[in-house]
């Protein structure tokens, strides 16, 4: 489009050269050199590329452009751009460096304001405007006929009037247009008159460049003034020349320009206007001077063309500095030949020379017999005064003070310079304190106090914050930031101080301040104790006072304890190390429960736990606690001092000075030492006595915990049943380098530890505890063993006495003595377990048996009293004879255990001590009562189960049981023994195998049948194996035989069944029946009913099962009672030869029984 | 003695003594309760079993095992709920007297026993013998110990002649078999005298019993081998003897056993052979085995007989218990 747009507006320069105008000569050059100007013609009047007359833009018709045009479209202005320039100039950076100061150009900036398109048509033309086409003026005519009308002078420079020939008015003065028009007018009308005026302004082209900011060619309107035009080009550069402007007319006509005159005097100023094409081009700067300091107008200013210096008082009256006070100093800046800056004091007479400075220093002097109030007062005064007045004088009583004035807090700055902090409020009341004269009282609102209270006084140039930097006052710190500036008081208490400055909030840490005073040292204080205390607190000069949030304490304390020293790269390093140096010096204690912390305490109040816990309110949940309390010594020593505390016993003791405290509840200090490694396991058994209960570590007391007299009763061991009679002290004996162990009754070690057997626990010690749970699977375990070692059962005393293998199966444990050297295993990584003490245990074990709740194997550490024995056995039951206690000692004789004296105690009367090796036996009470229990079933008037005396009969029992319902068929009953079902079963299982074996055997035989025969002998054995069993003995019900009486034993079962009406015919008949019972049928009868005998059948041999499990020769007058089995016998002989008669007669009698069996109970 | 005059006579006798069995159980019928049953003051009833007038058994019936048989009509179930005692031998109070009737071709005679003591016992014996005269003979015996399972016995007996004969027998049994010794010797200037030595297998050949018996009589050798059957209160035998001198000799006997009288009981031997000859025509403890015991009871523990002996008001439907 631009490439296109240069085409046509070559075409039209061509159209331009042909003509002969001069004037359209001279702007040709200048067109040809502002395509931005050509651009702009285009965009007036594509027509007016036709225009070959004038060369410019003109006014003969609306595309004629002119100051209307402009309003429409500020672009018209802009004929050409060029480059902007804002950089500051070399004078300004040298006169910089000269005076520390920058410093404008005078006059550059009057020239570079923003200029407004609508006051271009604000020019004051006058009459001797020439018009010019473009140019629109208003005619107003008056006399006979009225005209009122705008008029736009055409492109050719004619004016059309209605009704008169076009007038040619280019070049005319508007006054000449209204006297030619008048003369027009008054031939026709005498009264006629003409009144013309500017209406719109035609544009012209002018083309500023030089030292200007935004060098170009401008379309202004006719008239414009030079120094409007180089504001159209964004005003004169810094390093441009203000003094000699260069104006070049149409006409070729020069004119050089000094705005400094125009910037001094307006009045005289000379401010040509520019004509169409002109030219202006602005010079580079001649030589310039400064003048600053006590200046109106600090600046750099241009010498006059070929002028090197200029007066001081020519200087002045550049500057508009009219008055110089006395004090004012004048001196000449500048640099030396070496280029150092110097100074030479100057006389109104002297001169400057250029690249010299002009400073007006004034020397500044004040009243000396004043008092002085600055700051949020209603305004800042003086108060002349020859003695130390009150503040209420000076303030009059605070009405002079503005409302936000803070009362609590202000400075006063004595005359020598030293700074104090006034509690205005205080001083307003009392009117003891005076000021002295000469001082100057600060006072502050808010934000400023506030930024006071949030400056850096070394980072600060401010003279207040450096004055309050020096001054006496007192500081009051929230998580290490200060807060407030406390005014040196003596006379209120610390609540009374604190409360204008900081309320405490439920996130105040009440239980720690930090009081520093100025010589550093810090001591850390309950800061509720301070507040309720009503005693004065004194704030000094370079006091501290440190409160804290409870959030952010143990939050801080909790990283520094974390990091370390790694605190001192983190990011807030300024807050955090002061803090944290603060921290230390303080007296202060760190308080964890459960490895969290929990509070940080002034180490002065917390003198005793119980404080502690008071203080952190913990007593509901002191119970919960673990009775290890954990301390890390206050030392000074490289290396930290840990200790330990029992927290029952040294509950109200006084504490040592301590870093840190440590609580544990008892869940988690469990799960505490469960994740011990081997590290802190020995950090903590340093200072405390690791107790293991079942060889694994289970709890850590405070040595301390051992002198009470009430014992060692943690809820970790209270939990639990400990095994009283057996426990162990490991302890290192650094000469020997080994481990010792030392066995002691449990109640002597914890229980009552301060009793003569006890022994002094100590730190390093290790105590190994037992359950009752872990001695009995120990031993359990150790009695399966025993019974499997053949060697242990060699020994005669072993065999002889029961349990002794179980503590003495190796001679080496019980060579063992009461101290023995043994080995503790590595501290696992993982899990501190102790080792395994299980022989230990064993070796010295006792055995006591019989009537006691829990008879077994019973580790003894120390000589025990006989009672305490059978107590730990559960004592004796109320079935033991007590009278009848025997004990059997157990001697070495010839590297030979043996068993040594017996003894029997009536526990009723004697109580020995028991040493050495023995066991105990508590016999039972000869229990005549009830040995057992019985079950009665079926047809008995009270079936059920019945507890028996020893010579209680089935008899007696069923006596007891109401006897036989009328239904029962005594001679059915089946009588049940436990010991006969087991050797039925037995003897099931041996006749079985026998069969087995024959069918081995009949393989193997040239019988015929003997294929058939197997398969008969294995279904018996198979029957024999599979079938029930009952233990059945034949008991006659109904009548006791008094010299055969059948004593019931436990476990015993009868049952009375109804009475039946079948016989059962079995064996080598030709069908198993069970045939109906008749009493007139004999066994030839039933045999009938069963099909008869087969040919197997061997009669002599057979034989009837009676209901009551009696076996009864069969003959042809055998009587045959209901319910009987009558059993046929196959014959031997055609069987086979080995003979399996007998042997079958007794697997069909086993059967037959259990057959009969079931038939009765069902 | 001629065959005729035997049939006669074993013709005669068999009608006497059937007579005297029918005169039995006439009188059985008056007296429910034969003489072995006695009941207690607590309802039991004791039974001993008789057998050759020999007592082994003490059998008690429960009294509720009496209800019960009462109440079912059944006494097979109180024959096994009875407590049985098993005593050495003595002889049988019951009956007052038994009779053995001999008839055999050589001789016949009449032995009338009665027991006087439970060891002591005596015999009137008559003979009619080859020589068709009567003769007579008074003894007595003595059990000299016994026990369940054998029995020792001596006898004296003074015949009409004067003629003494001491005799003596030993007796043990066994379930399955017995032995037998029999010895005897009689006027001591003619030495008469007879010994013999036997044994018995019951049920050795199914139902049939063997016996053997070797010994001297009469100055002669002799062995026998008998099979006997018994059928009923009939036993029937054939014995095969073989003496010195003499071929062997088949005979053919019966013996039939009248018991379940009141106080009397007949034993009746009819034989082709010389009764007392051999040691198997002595007594036998063969009824007191126990597998015999049933065969004891059936006749003698009936309903009628406890319904008899009880007392109704201690017949209860309740199983009470001793």
């Amino acid at each position: 489009m631009f490439k296109f747009t240069k085409i046509i507006a070559s075409i039209y320069l061509i159209a331009l050269a042909n003509t002969a105008h001069a004037q359209s000569n001279a702007n040709l050059g200048l067109l040809l050199e502002q395509s931005g100007a050509i651009e702009q013609l285009e965009n007036f009047s594509p027509s007016a590329a036709a225009n070959t007359s004038t060369g410019i833009p003109n006014a003969q018709s609306s595309d004629t452009a002119n100051a209307s045009d402009v309003v429409e479209d500020e672009k018209i202005l802009l004929q050409s751009e060029g480059k902007i320039h804002t950089e500051t100039s070399v004078v300004q950076r040298y006169f910089r460096i000269l005076t520390d100061t920058k410093l404008e150009v005078y006059g550059a900036q009057e020239f570079s304001q923003q200029q407004d398109s609508q006051l271009l048509f604000f020019n004051t033309v006058g009459k001797n405007y020439q018009l010019a086409p473009g140019d629109v003026i208003n005619i107003t005519l008056r006399g006979l006929k009225n005209l009122d009308q705008t008029f736009k002078i055409n492109k050719n420079g004619n004016l059309i009037l209605p009704d008169r020939q076009p007038i040619n008015v280019s070049g005319l003065a508007i006054s000449d247009l209204e006297e030619t028009l008048l003369t027009f007018m008054r031939y026709d009308d005498a009264s006629a008159q003409v009144f013309i005026s500017l209406e719109t302004a035609r544009l012209i082209t002018v083309q500023v460049s030089g030292a200007v900011n935004r060098p170009r060619t401008l379309a202004v309107p006719a008239y414009t003034p030079l120094s409007r035009v180089l504001a159209y080009a964004g005003g004169v550069k810094p390093n441009g020349s203000l003094r000699n402007i260069v104006l070049r007319g149409r006409d070729g006509s020069i004119e050089e320009v000094d705005f400094y005159d125009f910037l001094q005097s307006p009045v005289g100023s000379n401010d040509p206007v520019v004509t169409d094409a002109s030219r202006i081009f602005v010079p580079n700067q001649g030589p310039t001077v400064a003048a600053f300091g006590f200046v109106a107008r600090p600046g750099i200013y241009e010498l006059p063309t070929d002028q090197s210096m200029i007066t001081v008082q020519e200087l002045l009256t550049l500057s508009g500095t009219s008055i110089i006070p006395p004090g004012l100093v004048l001196e000449a800046q500048f640099f030396d030949s070496n280029g150092i800056s110097k100074r030479r004091e100057l006389t109104s007479d002297d001169t400057i020379s250029a690249g010299e400075v002009l400073n007006l220093r004034f020397v500044q002097t004040k009243l000396q017999d004043t008092i002085t109030v600055t700051g949020a007062v209603l305004e800042e005064y003086s108060m002349a005064s020859s003695e130390p007045i009150t503040f209420s004088e000076l303030l009059k009583g605070g009405a002079t003070l503005k409302s936000d004035a803070k009362l609590n807090f202000a400075m006063l700055v004595e005359r020598d310079g030293t700074a104090q902090a006034v509690d205005l409020a205080q001083a307003l009341r009392g009117n003891s304190k005076k000021i002295s004269v000469g001082s100057t009282l600060v006072v502050l609102d808010q934000s400023t106090y506030l930024k006071l209270v949030n400056s850096e006084p070394n980072k600060t140039d401010d003279p207040l914050t450096a004055a309050v930097a020096n001054a006496e006052l007192g500081e009051l710190f929230l998580n290490g930031s200060r807060i407030a500036l406390l005014p040196i008081n003596d006379k209120d208490s610390f609540d009374t101080i604190l409360r204008p400055n900081y309320r405490t909030t439920p996130r105040t840490n009440l239980n720690l301040a930090i009081v520093e005073t100025a010589d550093g040292n810090a001591q850390a204080v309950n800061l509720q104790a301070l507040l309720q205390g009503n005693q004065i607190f004194p704030v000094t000069a370079g006091l501290k006072i440190h409160l804290f949030e409870t959030t952010f304490l143990n939050r801080f304390v909790d990283r520094l304890t974390a990091a370390k020293d790694d605190l001192l790269i983190e990011s807030d390093l300024n807050q955090s190390v002061p803090l944290a140096r603060l921290l230390s010096r303080a007296n202060v204690v760190k308080i964890k429960l459960n490895d969290q912390l929990v509070a940080v305490l002034p180490g002065s109040s917390s003198k005793k736990l119980s404080e502690i816990i008071d203080t952190l309110g913990l007593e509901q949940s002191f119970t919960d606690f673990s009775d290890f309390v954990e301390l890390e010594l206050r030392s000074n020593r490289d290396f930290a001092e840990f200790s330990s505390l029992s927290l029952s016993q040294n509950y109200s003791s006084i504490l040592p000075a301590a870093k840190n405290i440590s609580f544990w509840s008892n869940t988690q200090f469990s799960q505490y030492l469960n994740s011990l490694d081997k590290r802190n396991f020995t950090r903590i058994s340093s200072i405390g006595v690791p107790i293991f209960v079942d060889n694994k570590l289970t709890d850590i007391l405070s040595p301390t915990s051992f002198s009470s007299k009430e014992g060692v009763a943690t809820d970790v061991l209270l939990d639990r049943e400990i095994y009283g009679l057996f426990s162990t002290v490991n302890r290192y004996d650094e000469v020997s380098g080994s481990w010792g162990t030392t066995l002691k009754r449990t109640r002597n070690l914890l229980f009552s530890p301060t009793n003569s057997n006890s022994i002094k626990i100590r730190v390093g010690d290790e105590i190994a505890l037992f359950t009752n749970q872990f001695i009995d699977e120990l031993i359990q375990g150790q009695q399966v063993q025993s019974t499997k070692t053949e060697s242990q059962k060699s020994t005669t005393v072993a065999d002889t006495q029961p349990g002794f293998t179980q503590v003495f199966g190796s001679v080496d444990a019980f060579e063992q003595q009461a101290l023995e050297q043994i080995e503790l295993n590595e501290v696992d990584q993982s899990n501190v377990v102790l080792r395994d003490n299980n022989n230990l245990l064993r070796s010295y074990s006792v055995p006591i048996n019989g009537a006691v709740l829990r008879p077994g194997l019973y580790p003894i550490a120390e000589d025990i009293k006989l009672s305490t024995l059978i107590n730990t056995a559960g004592g004796t039951l109320n079935s033991a004879d007590n009278k009848r206690v025997s004990v059997q000692s157990i001697d070495i004789q010839n590297q030979s255990i043996v068993k040594g004296n017996v003894k029997t105690f009536d526990l009723a009367k004697n109580d020995p001590i028991l040493t050495g090796k023995y066991f105990v036996e508590v016999p039972y009470l000869i229990n005549e009562a009830s040995t057992g229990k019985v079950t009665l079933s079926g047809e008995v008037l009270y079936p059920g189960d019945y507890v028996i005396s020893r010579n209680e009969t089935v008899h007696d029992v069923l006596q007891r049981a109401g006897g036989l319902s009328p239904v029962a068929y005594p001679l059915g009953a089946v009588f049940s023994r436990e010991a006969l079902k087991e050797s039925e079963v037995a003897n099931n299982n041996l006749l079985a195998a026998e069969l087995e074996q024959s069918v081995m055997q009949l393989a193997g035989s040239e019988n015929p049948n003997a294929a058939d025969q197997a398969q008969l002998l294995i279904g018996y054995a198979r029957q024999l194996r599979t079938q029930p069993t009952v233990g059945r003995m034949p008991v006659n019900v109904i009548q006791e035989n008094k010299k055969n009486l059948v004593f019931m034993q436990s476990g015993d079962s009868l049952f009375i069944p109804k009475r039946p009406s079948h016989v059962t015919v079995m064996g080598a008949v030709n069908r198993k029946s069970v045939v109906s019972y008749a009493p007139e049928k004999t066994v030839d009868g039933y045999l009938f009913a069963a099909g008869g005998k087969t040919k197997l059948a061997d009669q002599k041999r057979s034989y009837m099962l009676l209901p009551n499990g009696e076996a009864t020769q069969l003959s042809r007058d055998t009587i045959v009672p209901p319910g009987s089995v009558i059993v046929i016998v196959p014959r031997t002989d055609r069987l086979n030869v080995i003979g399996l008669t007998d042997l079958l007669s007794r697997v069909l009698g086993n059967i037959a029984t259990s057959v009969l069996a079931i038939n009765n109970v069902r | 003695m001629c065959g005729k005059t035997f049939v006669i006579i074993t013709a005669g006798l068999l009608t006497a003594t059937t007579a005297l069995h029918a005169s039995e159980d006439d009188s059985k019928e008056e007296s429910k309760l034969p003489e072995v049953l006695v009941t207690d003051t607590e309802g039991n009833i004791t039974w001993q079993p008789t057998a050759g007038g020999l007592n082994k058994y003490k059998i008690v019936l429960p009294r509720p095992g009496i209800s019960q048989a009462i109440k079912y009509q059944d006494t097979s179930e109180l024959f096994y709920l009875s407590e049985v005692f098993e005593n050495s031998f003595v002889n049988s109070p019951s009956p007052k007297h038994w009779v053995d009737l001999s008839l055999t071709p050589a001789s016949s005679s009449v032995k009338l026993h009665w027991p006087i003591s439970d060891i002591f016992s005596a015999k009137i014996q008559l003979n009619y013998g080859d020589w068709a005269k009567l003769s007579y003979s008074i003894s007595g015996s003595m059990i000299t110990s016994a026990t369940p399972y054998r029995y020792n016995n001596v006898g004296l007996s003074l015949g009409d002649q004067n003629e003494l004969t001491v005799n003596g027998s030993i007796l043990n049994i066994g379930e399955t078999s017995e032995q037998f010794y029999a010895a005897s010797i009689s006027d001591i200037h003619s030495s008469r005298y007879s010994a013999s030595y036997g044994q018995r297998n019951w049920n050795a050949l199914g139902d049939i019993n063997a016996a053997w018996a070797i010994g001297r009589a009469g100055g002669v050798g002799f062995a026998s081998f008998q099979l006997e059957r018994d059928i009923n209160q009939i036993l029937g035998f054939v014995r095969l003897t073989t003496k010195s001198g003499t071929s062997p000799q088949l005979d053919l006997g019966m013996r039939y056993n009248l018991s379940g009288a009141k106080n009397s009981n007949w034993r009746v031997l009819v034989s082709s052979n010389e009764d007392g000859y051999s040691a198997l025509d002595g007594p036998s403890l063969g009824a007191h085995r126990r597998v015999n015991l049933s065969t004891l009871w059936r006749p003698i523990v009936t309903i009628d007989a406890l319904t008899s002996a009880v007392p109704s008001e201690l017949v209860s439907d309740k199983l009470a218990i001793n």
